[in-house]
């Protein structure tokens, strides 16, 4: 009773707040707020966020259209969206554009279903400790939460998610036609689901291993495109020591953290090296692709990238190169709501590059919304999800649909590319090229990293160190080895059931 | 006139030592005027790559967006507020006394147990933490101000017990022996002798334990939820899946050192006072 | 003499007053000193001791969280721990090669991290101390204000205030280096300046604690103590030596006890500034007790175990300081 009395509480403020908020000043800033902990954020210069120029509405309006547009559009589902009326739902959220983009048109949620929905953010590292405490002793605050993809098959093998697959399946709550699956590269699906089991719904994919290039730069330099990693190396080696340009070569995340990995991981691949041999569990990372791959990457950062690249993470890299400081950046695709809008204008895309025997392999992470095993609601939050996913709230997540409005997603990138709402604004040369070019090369079995074990982040978090360590100085067979033998021993924990569809 | 009948060598060590005192408190402020300034620059400002050192456009759009955009940060205020007072008021009702009855009763392994209190605090939260979450859901103070209270008198009790025995153990047992002579008992010595004399060191102590306690970020990130989260949780949250806002950061900063500083202020007679007294034997 | 005049009069005017229910409790010292003692032991217990036995208990057991409780394997945790798991220690040593050895893991990085952080903080803090002192009533008001300042900071704002201004694109203390000519340093990814930066960011935040504390031992030593000494024209430094420091030796070590037990639990400050990088080069215990039970699979068992091993060294080493000084009496 209690928990009902407060969310409607909150969902009614975020409401009076919010007009009031517009009401005060077209300019006040909220333009400010939500692009910045939005996609748009980030700005150097000239405003943050795409497609300001092209007349969209404020947001108020936007978001009037944008939540009756998702109603109407649910509507034609063959699913009783009433059926849960009365309930209340609270989502552990991530501090992200997604969030910040979906809170305004919640209360069109609650007017279509009557249920009730809270959301509660947090920075990302602090909602997973707090899912991790809250699980681990069986409870939890929330109905359902966020899920990031590298962590997700250890959430699946503990049993903290539901299998969605169940929902799926269930007539009475699903409408397979009206959602739309074929909108998701397959690999997306695929990869949230274990042992056959669904455990998130996608919002957002990354594949990893892109370029970004400053335009003006390679053309000042006379550099052209590269198409392999000795090419990459020399152009990064040229805008580095040019004395015409005062950026940097090339950076990338490549702090110690497992999910900076994700940009070698897509070299790694592509050098045609393997984290784990799954047969054996054991470490194969310090073959002798694995090395060279590691090799280049080192050199390319540690020579030719700025000198405080070892501590890049995502903001640092891509903030750097919004500064105008770096000639390119390897990076997702997806980065791209946070890169300056005059920044973005002189960039061109590239897919992921060709390793040594021409491989091409892009690793991904994802955005997803799972169920709470301890759920009370968990069909009522399975609507949500599938409404908070819907293809018009696609569009209103990763096409900005008012002014300022934050975006990130394209996860049914399918579908999305080719609709008339699909606005983003100026995304740089050759962006969506890059984008579904990248999501073509995302590889299911064997995912790009163990991500269909439980065990992926503590091997990523030892290959993390590893490559920090080569990229700060350490030579990449010794970093590589150290990092093997805990590899090896984290890999025979793998359990069998993850293991046979390798045998 | 009075510098001509100083040797050079003291003007020298004059002028030093306004240097020092300077660059020292250069060194201190610099960091948080940086940070305060950060909350009234614009984007544009804050991420050039020429910092701006005195804000000349001033903004105030990261205090709206944290007090009226999408972070509730009066909750979080207030929060903050509830906790730390009652951390610290019920730190006081059952510190002082215990203070009290180490520092001048008979208590049997004295040092044992005054050490046992300080050591409470050497568990690293880490490391309890998992368990204290499941036992307080077990008990119903799952997510809740309660329970968070509770756990910060982990904070404020050891604390004020430590720095009000000190306190104690400095004043003359002389004068409770004489106004017992008197005719009072112990408890009325206590109220009518002790606590008076005591008071500054109570308030030095709870400044300190309010400090501490209003600070606290990891207790706050595992107990509490989002109508229960604290200010520090609030600081937290600038940072975004994908950059950090840090206009909305230095504003949830300014926010969140305003009424320590206020309060330091308030006290700060109070406050050498009490750590004079309070802390000279521990 | 005045003052216990007036404490007469006080406690007169008590003992007469028909009011004070205090005079008709007749409580005996045995029964007071529980009725004061237990409220807080009774407190401190539940929150301490519950959570405490919990997690011995789970040190004792192959317990993941992922994939749930597993068998009791007695001290198999702290076999791990201490022999088998090079992040915790890791010396390698060739005799032929003297100088070319492997030491580090985060009891080396804690030991690092804490010695000298603590110990610029007390001779720092010991230092400013003594110059508030010595500063005019005009001024010592002003600079002991401005000098508690960042200890009112919450950590995990200072530690992001400091990001900021050693960003590499935006700081502003690396455009500072360039004006005044100097190169910036790799604040945070080369092992050796990372491990500097969070030093730097530590001394910064707890300093003032220090101050603080010893600038109170400053004020309680006698001015009379400090005329003898002049009178016998003793020195400055042993004036220091044999007046001031002995005045403060106890400041000095409750100081010292409570930068020690914050310093073995520190989090945000190096997690949020190095994210304990590059590598693993600024992983103190408490970091590898967060990434062991919070990131990956949750390896609960050996995280609590290394938890109960940083307890020990902790009381341990506050227990001895303690006991040195004589700070139970």
């Amino acid at each position: 009773m209690r928990d009902n009395d407060s969310a409607k509480r909150t969902s009614s403020t975020n409401r009076r707040r919010f007009l009031t908020t517009v009401g005060a000043s077209a300019a006040l800033g909220l333009a400010g707020c939500i692009a910045d902990s939005g996609g748009g954020g980030g700005s150097g210069g000239g405003n943050g966020s795409g497609g300001n120029a092209s007349g969209l509405p404020p947001k108020q309006q936007g978001v009037e259209t944008w939540g009756e547009r998702i109603n109407s559009y649910a509507g034609e589902a063959n699913i009783d969206w009433e059926q849960f009326s009365g309930t209340s739902l609270r989502m552990g959220m991530n501090s992200h554009p997604f969030t910040d983009g979906t809170q305004p048109l919640l209360s069109y949620f609650t007017d279509l279903t009557g249920i009730e929905v809270t959301y509660d953010t947090y920075a990302e590292s602090d909602l997973w400790n707090r899912l991790r405490t809250q699980l681990s002793n069986e409870q939890s605050t929330y109905d359902g939460f966020f899920m990031g993809l590298w962590p997700s098959a250890q959430y699946y093998a503990a049993g903290y998610t539901q299998n969605l697959s169940a929902y799926w399946n269930d007539p009475k709550i699903t409408d397979k036609e009206w959602y739309h699956l074929e909108d998701f590269t397959e690999s997306a699906i695929d990869a949230y689901t274990y042992q056959d089991e669904l455990s998130a719904l996608p919002f957002g994919v990354e594949p990893y291993g892109c370029l970004a290039y400053d335009k003006p730069t390679f053309e000042q330099l006379g550099i052209s495109e590269p198409t392999n990693f000795e090419e990459l190396e020399s152009a990064a080696k040229q805008i580095s020591e040019s004395s015409e340009v005062e950026r940097a070569g090339i950076g990338s995340r490549a702090s110690s953290t497992p999910l900076s990995t994700a940009n070698w991981a897509s070299m790694f691949r592509s050098y045609g090296a393997d984290w784990i041999s799954y047969t054996d569990q054991e470490a194969q990372l310090s073959s002798q692709q694995g090395v060279a791959a590691l090799e280049k990457f080192a050199t390319l950062m540690g020579q030719y990238g700025p000198p405080d690249v070892g501590s890049f993470d995502w903001t640092r890299n891509i903030q750097t190169y919004g500064q105008g400081q770096l000639g390119m950046a390897y990076v997702t695709a997806s980065v791209v709501g946070s890169i300056p809008q005059e920044q973005r204008s002189r960039t061109k895309w590239l897919p992921p590059l060709e390793g040594p025997d021409g491989d091409r392999v892009a690793a991904n992470w994802q955005w997803g919304l799972g169920i709470s095993q301890y759920s009370q609601n968990p069909e009522a939050t399975w609507l949500l999800l599938q409404w908070l996913t819907c293809r018009p709230a696609q569009l209103v997540t990763s096409s900005p649909q008012w002014q300022d409005a934050p975006f990130y997603g394209w996860a049914r990138n399918n579908w999305l590319f080719d609709r008339d709402e699909f606005q983003p604004g100026e995304l740089g040369e050759n962006w969506q090229t890059t984008f579904n070019e990248g999501m073509s090369m995302v590889p299911s079995k064997p995912p790009a990293v163990p991500l269909d074990v439980p065990q992926n982040m503590d091997i990523m978090s030892e290959a993390a160190t590893a490559m920090n360590a080569a990229v700060t100085g350490t030579s990449a067979k010794q970093a590589l080895d150290n990092a093997a033998q805990s590899i090896t021993r984290i890999a025979k924990n793998i359990p069998d059931s993850y293991i046979e569809p390798y045998r | 006139m009075r510098v001509a009948n100083r040797s050079p060598r003291a003007v020298i060590g004059t002028g030093l030592k306004y240097v020092v005192g300077f660059l020292a408190c250069v060194w201190m402020l610099f960091p948080i005027y940086w940070t305060l300034t950060t909350a009234f620059k614009t984007r544009e400002a804050i991420l050039g790559s020429t910092p701006v050192f005195v804000p000349t456009l001033i903004t105030f759009e990261h205090f709206r967006t944290i007090f009226s955009g999408s972070v509730d940060i009066q909750a979080n205020i207030l929060n903050s507020v509830l906790v730390a007072v009652a951390a610290v008021g019920i730190g006081i009702l059952i510190g002082v006394p215990a203070a009290y009855a180490l520092s001048r009763m008979d208590v049997p392994r004295k040092g044992d147990i005054g050490f046992w209190i300080l050591s409470t605090r050497m568990a690293p939260p880490l490391a309890i933490l998992i368990p204290l979450v499941g036992f307080y859901f077990a008990a119903g103070i799952g997510q809740g101000l309660i329970g968070l209270t509770v756990t910060h008198l982990l904070i404020t009790v050891p604390l004020i017990i430590w720095i009000v025995k000190g306190f104690i153990d400095d004043l003359p047992d002389s004068l409770e022996e004489s106004a017992m002579v008197d005719g009072c008992n112990r408890l009325q010595a206590l109220r009518t002798v002790v606590f008076p004399l005591v008071a500054p060191g109570v308030a030095a102590a709870a400044f300190i334990a309010f400090i501490f306690s209003w600070n606290n970020y990891v207790l706050a990130l595992y107990l509490t939820t989002g109508e229960s989260a604290t200010l520090p949780i609030a600081v937290s949250n600038s940072v975004g899946t994908y950059s950090i806002q840090w206009g909305q950061l230095g504003a949830a900063v300014t926010v969140t050192i305003l009424p320590p500083v206020v309060l330091s202020l308030l006290i700060r007679n109070y406050l050498v006072a009490g750590m004079t007294m309070g802390a000279v034997k521990g | 003499m005045g003052a216990m005049i007036g404490l007469s009069a006080i406690t007169e005017r008590y003992r007469r007053s028909e009011q004070s229910l205090l005079n008709r409790l007749e409580i005996s010292d045995r029964t007071l000193r529980w009725l004061f003692m237990l409220p807080s032991i009774v407190v401190l217990a539940f929150i301490s001791i519950v959570p405490l036995v919990r997690a011995v208990w789970m040190s004792l057991h192959d317990w993941n969280l992922t994939s749930g409780k597993g068998a009791f394997v007695g001290f198999g945790n702290y076999e791990t721990l201490l022999f088998g798991n090079p992040e915790f220690f890791r010396f390698e040593f060739d005799p032929s090669q003297p100088f070319e050895f492997v030491l580090s893991g985060s009891v080396v990085h804690q030991a690092v991290y804490t010695g000298l952080s603590v110990s610029i903080e007390v001779v720092l803090g010991i230092a400013l101390a003594m110059y508030l002192f010595s500063l005019s009533e005009r001024w010592q008001p002003i600079v002991r204000t401005i000098f508690v300042l960042p200890m009112l900071v919450t950590p995990i704002a200072t530690a992001l205030m400091w990001r900021l201004m050693i960003d590499g694109s935006i700081g502003v203390i690396n455009y500072m280096l360039q004006f005044v000519g100097i190169s910036p340093p790799a604040w945070t990814s080369s092992p050796v300046m990372a491990m500097l930066t969070v030093v730097i960011v530590d001394v910064w935040q707890w300093t003032p604690l220090v101050i603080l504390i010893v600038f109170a031992g400053l004020l309680s030593i006698p001015e009379s103590r400090y005329e003898a000494a002049r009178v016998d024209g003793a020195p400055r430094w042993a004036i220091f030596r044999h007046v001031t420091l002995p005045g403060i030796k106890y400041m000095i070590a409750i100081a010292l006890v409570f930068r020690l037990m914050r310093s073995f639990r520190e989090f945000p400050l190096i997690e949020i500034v190095t994210s304990h990088g590059p590598g693993t080069a600024t992983q103190i215990m408490n970091i590898q007790l967060y990434r062991t039970v919070f990131v990956g699979t949750g390896d609960a068992g050996l995280g609590a175990a290394l938890g109960i091993v940083l307890i020990v060294v902790t009381v341990g080493i506050c227990m001895s300081i303690v006991r040195r000084v004589g700070m139970m009496q």
